[in-house]
């Protein structure tokens, strides 16, 4: 102690900053601080990532359940395509096939709209069809708020419902003064029944 | 310097030094998120929280840290700090997270965090620098509430979402954009400002 205080007294608040151990003692405190704070941010992190973890698997699922209401089990299928992050197959309690939760990001108008979409397969044998059953937006947070943002009022994404591959190919009303945010949604709809469709087709139309 | 009482503490944020209107900081972020209403209460009561602890854990290390670092050493306190806070509430808060979690990032990068930690918290005790986190905090509340008020209301024609017109107001997005945030923005500090010089003058003429 005596001697750091000798070498400040030698050396002063504003003498060459060079060996100084005023620095050094500085040095050593800041290191000391963001230490501590690194060990601190550490430990929380281990306490709460499998926690943090659990209920965000617990909140997609609930976002899958939210556009296929009548499935009750997701199994991802690990495809992607345009537009397509991921796509799960829904089956009901008896272990058929009802439809599929597609995971869609297409460019908007700032960024990418990422949603939620719910397909639902009709027919028998052979002759199966896709309609969308709902659509749900996950992240809009690159459109304009308050502008792009629109797209998420209810009355826009229910015109979805029910639509099949030509049915949207055909109209689709954008909200307007964002018609390229209403184009994101609608370009990832028609991804994710693009891509269901390629997929029952490929396993020749017979889907178990 | 003369010490003041904590009501006169609470009075500066509030309103004498009111971050925003008499400060100017924090204007970034009270641009950004005042286009609802309900975004300004989640944003109001991220940075009162913030502010409130970071002025106390400030005031605390106050004679620990040097000088020379002082600046950095706020930055990782606060940082680490609100950082904590965040994963603690999105693992047993989720559903406080999932409305303030937003706007939790946007605080540790608020300029009147660091602000009160330079100019307040590193000089004075801890009683005191909680008041003044308090007072702060609810004057950037109030003003950028009452921006958010008059941009959705002028800007969307709702209040909180639910339509107040009854759909014969056709909303000017004007208002919604930044451009009109900068529009209520300056009004209000012209306001402010107009009442505060009546005051003086009033004030002057006593004299």
């Amino acid at each position: 102690m005596s001697e750091e205080n000798v070498l400040q007294e030698k050396h002063g608040k504003n003498s060459s900053p060079f060996l100084d151990f005023a620095h050094f003692k500085t040095a050593l405190i800041l290191l000391l601080i963001t230490g501590v704070v690194a060990v601190l941010l550490g430990v929380t992190n281990g306490m709460t990532k499998e926690k943090i973890a659990a209920i965000a698997a617990e909140k997609a699922d609930a976002a899958r359940k939210a556009v296929l209401p009548t499935a009750s089990v997701f199994t991802d299928l690990e495809y992607t395509s345009d537009n397509v992050l991921s796509i799960y197959e829904a089956r009901d309690g008896s272990g058929a096939l009802i439809g599929f939760a597609v995971e869609t990001g297409a460019q908007g108008f700032g960024g990418t709209v990422e949603q939620i979409v719910g397909l639902r397969v009709t027919g028998a044998n052979g002759a199966y069809s896709l309609s969308v059953s709902g659509v749900s937006l996950l992240d809009i947070s690159d459109e304009t708020p308050g502008v792009g943002s629109r797209v998420s009022s209810s009355g826009f994404l229910k015109q979805f419902e029910g639509m099949t591959a030509a049915s949207l190919a055909e109209s689709f009303d954008a909200v307007s003064g964002a018609t390229y945010s209403s184009e994101g949604v609608r370009a990832g709809v028609e991804a994710a029944l693009d891509l269901a469709g390629r997929i029952i087709q490929n396993s020749g139309g017979i889907v178990k | 310097m003369k010490k003041k009482s904590l009501g006169a503490i609470f009075m500066d944020g509030l309103l004498f030094q009111n971050p925003i209107l008499v400060q100017m900081l924090g204007v970034c972020s009270s641009l950004a998120v005042t286009t609802s209403l309900i975004n300004a209460l989640g944003m109001s009561a991220a940075v009162i929280v913030v502010l409130i602890c970071s002025n106390i854990a400030i005031s605390l290390l106050r004679k620990i840290i040097p000088d020379q670092v002082r600046i950095v050493s706020y930055i990782v306190v606060i940082a680490g700090f609100v950082t904590i806070v965040d994963l603690l509430m999105q693992a047993y808060l989720p559903s406080l997270a999932d409305s303030l979690g937003i706007f939790i990032p946007l605080v540790v990068v608020n300029c009147i965090i660091l602000a009160r930690a330079e100019a307040f918290a590193s000089k004075n005790g801890v009683i005191a620098s909680a008041v003044d986190g308090i007072g702060m905090g609810l004057g950037y509340s109030v003003v950028i509430c009452i921006i958010a008020f008059v941009r959705e209301l002028i800007g969307s024609g709702t209040i909180l979402g639910y339509e107040v017109f009854g759909g014969y107001y056709q909303p000017s997005s004007l208002f919604i954009l930044p451009a009109g945030a900068f529009i209520v923005l300056g009004c209000t500090i012209a306001c402010y400002q107009a009442v505060r010089n009546r005051k003086a003058a009033r004030k002057e003429a006593l004299k």
